[in-house]
């Protein structure tokens, strides 16, 4: 975990030192743990509900920059004491990686526990997706006193509540959108039971397994919505009508992605939960800002660019599909690396629907950056993109300039693994930086 | 027409697998070779004497068990084909499952479809990481680039491998041997996927299958560029 942003030293450092200072500081804390876990989404999440809390005056520590394994939870918890040990404390929100949660939850007992979704990440760290969530479920069992927030258009997730007897608060998106680009063939995951392996049939689809499922077999089937959102609209920015069978409230976020919606209905059932005023809730979302590379904007002579966080199949086509919301000209900059942290392998691009952006007019170039640039130029390549748009470009900040200093396009959308993400996004802002002195 | 058929598309489909299909049926169509794709699944009815190329991935546990008395209903017409020369490509999972069986770390041993000889034993070690095989094709040797992940190691009992192990695990770790193959089956463990960055294994398939489907070819050579820098990447970083 050195050596790349996400700060997880002095975790490492407490633990060597002190190995229950997890459990020790989470104790002192004036009320309680919430926890976020899943494959998709986690930090935007734990960063909505912080955002939610510290607006309603919470105190509250929360491991924003998404270092999240063990060692991270612990370096939030550190971090927040004071020199004397004085912890002023109400709330920790934090994420926890799936493949640390039953170790986390060894030293911690939240009181809630948010699931958000399982999708196929990075198999050749976590193993099998079918063994990641069943210890995720075990490790459920060892908290009989959480409350689970699930996600109850995700199958996967319904599984580890359905498998334990928490209480449960279920959040999901009440009917088929209608402006959702569904034209992308996207990796389903499960589209079988996971109880009795038989067929899940779907009275509507949204992405990946996510929509309205029975088992043709047995009883399994999405359960009814203790929170739901419908009149969903994501053509732009983000609006929904939120009923959680008190009241019925709307909702805005500065942000596109239907995926952002289950983060902010997510972290609307925890605040309700926890008896937070709509106003509140409202206003905490609308103002929120996505985090560091998390779809984030920036404008250099007028002219957008987003940078986008890409993990795993699911996570990039909803990036591809957003692009496809914007009809301006645009460059395409996707940087691969395949250090620990992004994965070995990156088998998993060919997963991706970059067949959906093969005949885009509207799209110049297509700038492959980062350890496995060619491999990414293959992948675009099979994908049927012309070759004549799809060039290598290895050495980083060539590659930035290349796609956001280009007169003839209006927008550059960047994606990028992990461990490229930051060097990336550094060279934009000092970029931004340079254009707004060489401006004055 | 060349009927490309890849099977289980849903269940099999872990990792990029579907890299494979796609870098078919798009060396075909660069050249103008007629070809068509079927999708086949759970319960659903194939006759394998109409494919000329089979595609068979790898999937976790659960998905593979969901499929295995499926794939063994089908054993006689596809061991049929198999002797006819269908062309097959068996990655992993898919790989396991044509041989006589894999044994479990508690000893239980489940049947494969033995249409092939080798067989597969659970390892607590994941054999995990970049690979480069030695493959002989036609009298010319290729260095093959992919990666591996697989907890079984797999014993060829007189199977002819697919190539040699120059950097990486193999089939078991021991013998340096990756895969196996079988007339004109070719099984390996190696994902990336396999295909795209190995054109010329791809291209060796293409013509197999053009001869099963009685396609007399004018072979044209592609522009490999994106492919061999994506095969370079690698050689030089490992080798």
């Amino acid at each position: 975990m050195l050596g790349h942003k996400g700060s997880s030293l002095p975790g490492l450092l407490a633990l060597k030192i002190y190995p229950d200072i997890l459990k020790v500081l989470s104790s002192k804390l004036k009320r309680g743990i919430i926890a976020v876990t899943g494959t998709n989404g986690k930090t935007t999440t734990n960063n909505m509900i912080a955002d939610i809390m510290r607006f309603n005056n919470y105190k509250v520590i929360c491991n924003k920059d998404g270092s999240n394994m063990i060692s991270g939870v612990t370096t939030a918890f550190v971090l927040s004491a004071s020199f004397t040990g004085a912890f002023d404390y109400e709330y920790a929100v934090l994420e926890i990686d799936e493949a640390s949660f039953s170790k986390v939850t060894d030293y911690i007992q939240p009181e809630i526990v948010v699931v958000n979704n399982f999708f196929r990440d990075q198999l050749d760290r976590y193993g099998e997706l079918d063994k990641t969530i069943s210890v995720i479920q075990r490790a459920v069992k060892k908290l009989k006193n959480t409350l689970l927030v699930i996600n109850a258009d995700d199958p996967l997730a319904v599984q580890v509540a359905f498998l334990n007897s928490n209480r449960t608060i279920y959040f999901g998106i009440a009917e088929k959108i209608t402006n959702e680009n569904n034209t992308v063939q996207q990796t389903r995951e499960a589209r079988f039971c996971p109880l009795c392996k038989n067929r899940l049939r779907y009275d509507f689809y949204h992405y990946s397994q996510l929509g309205s499922y029975s088992c043709i077999n047995c009883d399994f089937r999405r359960p009814n919505l203790n929170i739901s959102a419908s009149e969903v609209n994501t053509s732009d920015k983000i609006s929904a009508q939120i009923f959680d069978e008190k009241e019925n409230f709307n909702i805005e976020l500065n942000m596109t992605g239907l995926y952002n919606l289950y983060n902010a209905l997510a972290a609307s059932a925890v605040a309700r939960l926890k008896n937070i005023e709509i106003s509140v809730i409202q206003k905490a979302l609308f103002e929120y800002k996505t985090a560091d590379g998390r779809m984030e904007a920036f404008v250099l002579n007028g002219k957008p660019i987003f940078l986008n966080l890409v993990k795993n199949p699911t996570g990039f086509n909803e990036g591809i599909m957003i692009l496809e919301a914007f009809k301006e000209i645009k460059n395409i900059f996707i940087a691969v690396n395949d250090n620990d942290a992004d994965g070995l392998d990156i088998s998993w691009l060919w997963d991706v629907d970059f067949e959906f952006l093969a005949d885009k007019d509207n799209i110049s170039n297509f700038i492959c950056s980062g350890k496995r640039a060619e491999e990414m130029a293959l992948r675009l390549k099979y994908a049927g993109v012309p070759v004549k748009k799809i060039k290598v470009i290895k050495d980083l900040k060539q590659a930035v300039d290349t796609t956001i200093i280009d007169n003839k396009k209006e927008i550059s959308c960047l994606f990028a693994t992990y461990t490229v993400l930051w060097p990336v996004r550094r060279y934009i802002k000092a970029s931004l930086k340079n254009s707004k002195i060489k401006n004055c | 027409m060349i009927t490309v058929c890849h099977l289980y598309p849903d269940l099999l489909n872990l990792y990029g697998d579907r890299g494979n299909v796609i870098a078919f049926l798009q060396r075909c169509r660069w050249r103008n070779i007629p070809v068509r794709l079927i999708e086949s699944s759970v319960n659903e009815d194939i006759d394998f004497n109409q494919v000329d190329f089979l595609f068979l991935g790898g999937g976790s546990d659960t998905e593979q068990n969901i499929i295995s008395k499926d794939l063994a209903a089908r054993k006689a017409s596809l061991a049929e084909a198999v002797e006819n020369g269908l062309v097959v490509l068996a990655i992993c999972g898919g790989y396991q499952l044509l041989g006589k069986y894999y044994k479990t770390l508690d000893g239980q041993e489940i049947p494969g479809l033995g249409i092939m000889n080798h067989y597969t034993v659970a390892g607590k070690k994941r054999f995990t990481g970049n690979i480069i095989v030695q493959l002989n094709l036609d009298g010319n040797d290729y260095k093959i680039v992919g990666f591996e992940n697989h907890s079984g190691r797999t014993f060829l009992d007189g199977v002819q491998p697919f190539g040699k192990v120059i950097y990486g695990y193999g089939n078991n770790g021991n013998d340096c041997t990756e895969g196996a193959v079988y007339k004109n089956i070719f099984c390996s463990y190696l994902h990336g996927p396999l295909l795209p960055k190995n054109p010329e294994l791809t291209d060796h398939l293409i013509k197999l299958a053009s001869k099963r489907s009685r396609i007399d070819l004018d072979f044209q050579i592609l522009n490999d560029d994106f492919e061999i820098l994506a095969k370079e990447c690698m050689l030089n970083r490992l080798l």
